[in-house]
């Protein structure tokens, strides 16, 4: 037996009442599992066909009986129909033939059956027809409207439309909107005029409208483009029956009428004025509105320019901020100055400023002198630079020498301060101060707290810096031969991306000091460097267009030596680049005593450490780098991966005893160009 | 634990007439006759709304369909294409045929669809028990809907309707070992349609 006959007779003793365990006892257990999947289908559909089923409300049923009824008689009709023709057409056979076509009427209904649409669309055509109507009916009205003339009944509606077309018109568009309804206007009393003219049996057709009253002369009033006579006759064919124009309201120019007026023949143009009822007053001028905060002048505040200032236009993505950390000139004194009060100010705004900075900043320029030069050996030899990492900004640097800085030497750029927007831009190229006989004040710049970074948990902290002061206050010890060295080495502070310029004037080892970090350069009594550099950046964040975040710590620097000693360079610098939105992506690690590590990471690119040490000596071998681990750091930067290429111009020797301060940067990643 | 009911298709509310009789009703109804014809309305009414009804659960549009059933019918007499076996058979196919064509109008997913309907016990280790718990009349409907047009119709007769083999092959014009093998065949799609769901 097969699996279907054994599952209909499962099936029908299911259907009696057996349970699905008790039939599956009759049949082989090969078959159990099979039959028991089926028979649980077949028990559910059965459990469905038990659910009550509701009755049909009695008017359908009703109304579907009496539907099937009437359909039923219709189609007996027309059977018995055609078997009555069906005779007739056989009687005259030889004749006619014809009287089998059905009537007109039947061949209607028969294209109506045949096109009828289903019942649910059918319900839908009365609603269809009367939407058809009103669709009609509301075009007509709306074409006879634009098409009568004052003196029309449904001239009223025309005029309703142009009010609506006034309402709804943009406020920009208002006055060109009247405008055009008002010469509408003016031809419709123009049409009606020459109507009237033609006929000289028709009386005045009246009528009423809207208009902007512009004004009288001695002998009309002009509502639009109309000329109103100040009355009107009660009888046109009666000179005498002038009665003067009412009017309800001011008339002023601009206002809004309602003008009953009345066409007689005559003068196209001219209308005689009944009455009018003002509608609306002009336009009152609206205030100004409240100007933004930007334009921070405080009330009462004089400006004056203080000597030694000058007007300066503030730039893009410039803010008091950087001027002040350009200026030496606190932010808050700026804006008192300026009168501005708190709030950002924008850019184009012209505020004084000190004359030193009122150049505009020029953009980073990298400079790169592989083949460094001693341009101010004619200086005497000083006792050696002068490391003060606090007192940078009176400190100047007659350097003779350059400092070569390979490609990895950058030029941090950070913001000014933590809330300060960023608007690094460092170029990880090496960019290399040539140290002149005098240090600008932007140059030389130093903040006034110092700050250090702490970030232990591995973030930079706008605003935080690092700087390893403790080891600054050593000088070298050797004093430098080739030339006077003397500098202030590593007072290096990140600025908002202006810093290479000025360091191209001013010693290599200052950068702008508007950051408050300085980078202090430490002298290791050893002549090597144990490390210390600072570089960072207030902004230190880890976003690519947060500027640089740079640090060197004395746990993570990277010293190279040799090649500032090979251009006797005396000045120990220290000149951090990291990256600038605009630049290149940066990651930068910071490594602090106390900060495990801080990566800015946006492609990996650069990590530029730079360190000023005083340590290498003239005759110190090859440059190598030299990291020292962090005391504390347990995580130390990434380490520098860039070398300063040998110088390739051979300085002066300098002396053996030399120490100066060797600027090292290194750049992890592509950054260099 | 189903307990099993009579056989609806013939016990409900048929009139305990002969097949002689029908015939000679159907006899007048193909002459439009008035009585003829309203004995078979009343007669086949309320199975065909309560069919069209356990197929789509709508009574709106049960009612509305079944009208449909008798004017077709109607049309179907006119143009010589009535049945030519069973009678309420040709008459179940206008339905089913009628429900078909609703549902592929409204689209298949309008419909209270398989997925739509939530699992309750899917997590049920026996697939017997899992079908148990789960099937309720919209599943079943809408896997009935996926059915072959065959199945669909061997289905609804035999489990919704109630008919026996032999009527249902009377109705199909089919012979029962056919009725028995497409049977078979429908519950077990039915059963794939419905276990593929619960997975």
């Amino acid at each position: 037996m097969e699996i279907e006959e054994y599952f209909a007779q499962a099936v029908d003793r299911l259907l009696t009442g057996e349970s699905i365990d008790d039939i599956l006892v009759s049949y082989p257990p090969s078959v159990r599992g099979e039959l028991r999947s089926l028979l649980v289908v077949v028990e559910a559909a059965e459990r469905m066909a038990t659910v009550t089923v509701p009755a049909p409300a009695s008017l359908n049923r009703v109304s579907a009986r009496l539907l099937f009824a009437q359909r039923a008689a219709e189609l007996r009709g027309d059977l018995v129909a055609v078997s009555a023709a069906a005779p007739t057409a056989a009687l005259r056979s030889t004749s006619t033939a014809t009287s089998d076509k059905p009537t007109l009427w039947q061949r209607l209904r028969d294209g109506w059956d045949a096109i009828r649409p289903p019942a649910p669309l059918l319900r839908l055509a009365p609603l269809t027809s009367v939407l058809i109507i009103a669709f009609l009916l509301t075009f007509t009205v709306v074409v006879s409207a634009q098409e009568s003339l004052p003196g029309d009944q449904i001239y009223g509606l025309k005029e309703w439309m142009f009010n609506q077309r006034l309402a709804t018109a943009p406020p920009e568009l208002l006055a060109t909107e009247r405008d055009i309804i008002a010469k509408e206007q003016v031809d419709d009393v123009g049409k009606t005029a020459a109507e009237l003219n033609s006929r000289p049996e028709a009386s005045a057709a009246e009528a009423v409208g809207t208009f902007q009253y512009r004004g009288e002369d001695a002998d009309f009033l002009y509502f639009g483009d109309l000329l109103v006579t100040k009355g009107y006759r009660t009888d046109v064919n009666d000179p005498d029956s002038w009665t003067p124009m009412s009017g309800n309201g001011e008339l002023q120019p601009g206002v809004i009428v309602m003008l009953r007026y009345q066409i007689v023949p005559g003068p196209m143009g001219v209308v005689e004025g009944i009455s009018y009822v003002v509608m609306q007053e002009p336009p009152q001028p609206t205030p100004e509105p409240t100007p933004m905060p930007t334009p921070v002048r405080s009330v009462g505040c004089q400006r004056t320019e203080p000597r030694g200032w000058t007007a300066y236009s503030l730039g893009l993505n410039e803010t008091l901020q950087d001027l002040s950390a350009r200026s030496n000139v606190s932010s808050e004194e700026l804006r008192k100055v300026n009168c501005l009060t708190n709030g950002p100010v924008s850019p184009g705004t012209t505020i004084f400023v000190p004359a030193r900075i009122a150049a505009p900043p020029r953009p980073l320029q990298p400079v790169i002198s592989a083949t460094p030069v001693p341009t101010a050996t004619s200086l005497p030899p000083t006792a050696g630079p002068t490391i003060t990492p606090t007192s940078s900004a009176g400190s100047t640097a007659t350097e003779p020498a350059t400092t070569e800085l390979p490609d990895a030497t950058a030029t941090e750029i950070s913001g000014q301060t933590p809330g300060s927007e960023s608007t690094a831009s460092a170029t990880p190229t090496g960019a290399v101060a040539t140290p002149t006989d005098e240090a600008t004040p932007l140059a030389t710049k130093t903040p006034a707290a110092p700050e250090s970074a702490t970030p232990a948990d591995g973030t930079d902290t706008p605003g935080t810096g690092t700087a390893t002061p403790a080891q600054s206050t050593g000088t070298p010890a050797a004093s430098p031969t080739a030339g006077a060295e003397t500098g202030t080495p590593a007072t290096e502070t990140p600025t908002t991306g202006t810093a290479a310029p000025e360091s191209s004037t001013t010693p290599s080892a200052t950068a702008s000091p508007t950051g408050a970090i300085p980078a202090t350069p430490t002298t290791a009594p050893t002549g090597v460097s144990p490390a210390a550099t600072a570089v960072s950046s207030p902004q230190a964040t880890a976003t690519p267009t947060a500027g640089a975040s740079s640090s060197a710590t004395p746990a993570a620097t990277a010293t190279s030596a040799p090649a500032a000693t090979a251009t006797a360079t005396a000045a120990a610098t220290a000149t951090s680049a990291s990256s600038a939105a605009t630049t290149a992506p940066t990651a930068t690690k910071i490594a602090s005593p106390t900060a495990t590590e801080v990566t800015n990471s946006a492609s990996g690119a650069a990590v530029a450490t730079s360190t000023a040490t005083v340590a290498a000596t003239p005759t110190s071998p090859p440059p190598t780098a030299t990291q020292a681990p962090p005391p504390t750091a347990t995580k130390a930067p990434p380490p520098p991966t860039a070398t300063p290429p040998p110088p390739t111009a051979t300085p002066p020797p300098p002396p053996p005893t030399a120490t100066p301060s060797t600027e090292t940067s290194t750049t992890d990643g592509g950054e260099s160009p | 634990m189903f307990k099993g009911r009579p056989s609806r298709g013939r016990n409900d509310e048929a009139l305990p007439v002969t097949e002689a009789d029908e015939e000679q009703l159907l006899a007048k109804a193909m002459q439009f006759d008035d009585a003829a014809l309203g004995e078979l309305y009343d007669r086949y009414e309320a199975r065909i709304y309560g069919y069209i009804y356990r197929r789509t659960g709508d009574q709106i549009l049960a009612e509305d369909l079944t009208a449909q059933v008798f004017l077709k019918m109607l049309e179907s007499i006119r143009d010589q294409k009535a049945w030519h076996s069973s009678f309420s058979g040709w008459l179940y196919r206008i339905a089913h045929n009628l429900v078909v064509d609703t549902y592929r109008r409204k689209g298949r997913h309008s419909a209270v669809d398989l997925e739509d309907v939530p699992q309750t016990a899917a997590e049920s280790q026996n697939p017997e028990e899992t079908v148990e718990q789960t099937l309720d009349a919209e599943r079943l409907r809408s896997a009935i809907r996926r059915l072959t047009d065959e199945q669909a119709e061997v289905v609804s007769l035999r489990f919704l309707e109630g008919y026996s083999i032999a009527e249902v092959a009377g109705m199909m014009n089919r012979t029962e070992g056919a009725i028995k093998a497409l049977q078979y065949r429908a519950v077990a799609t039915l059963r794939t349609l419905l276990y593929d769901q619960m997975l």
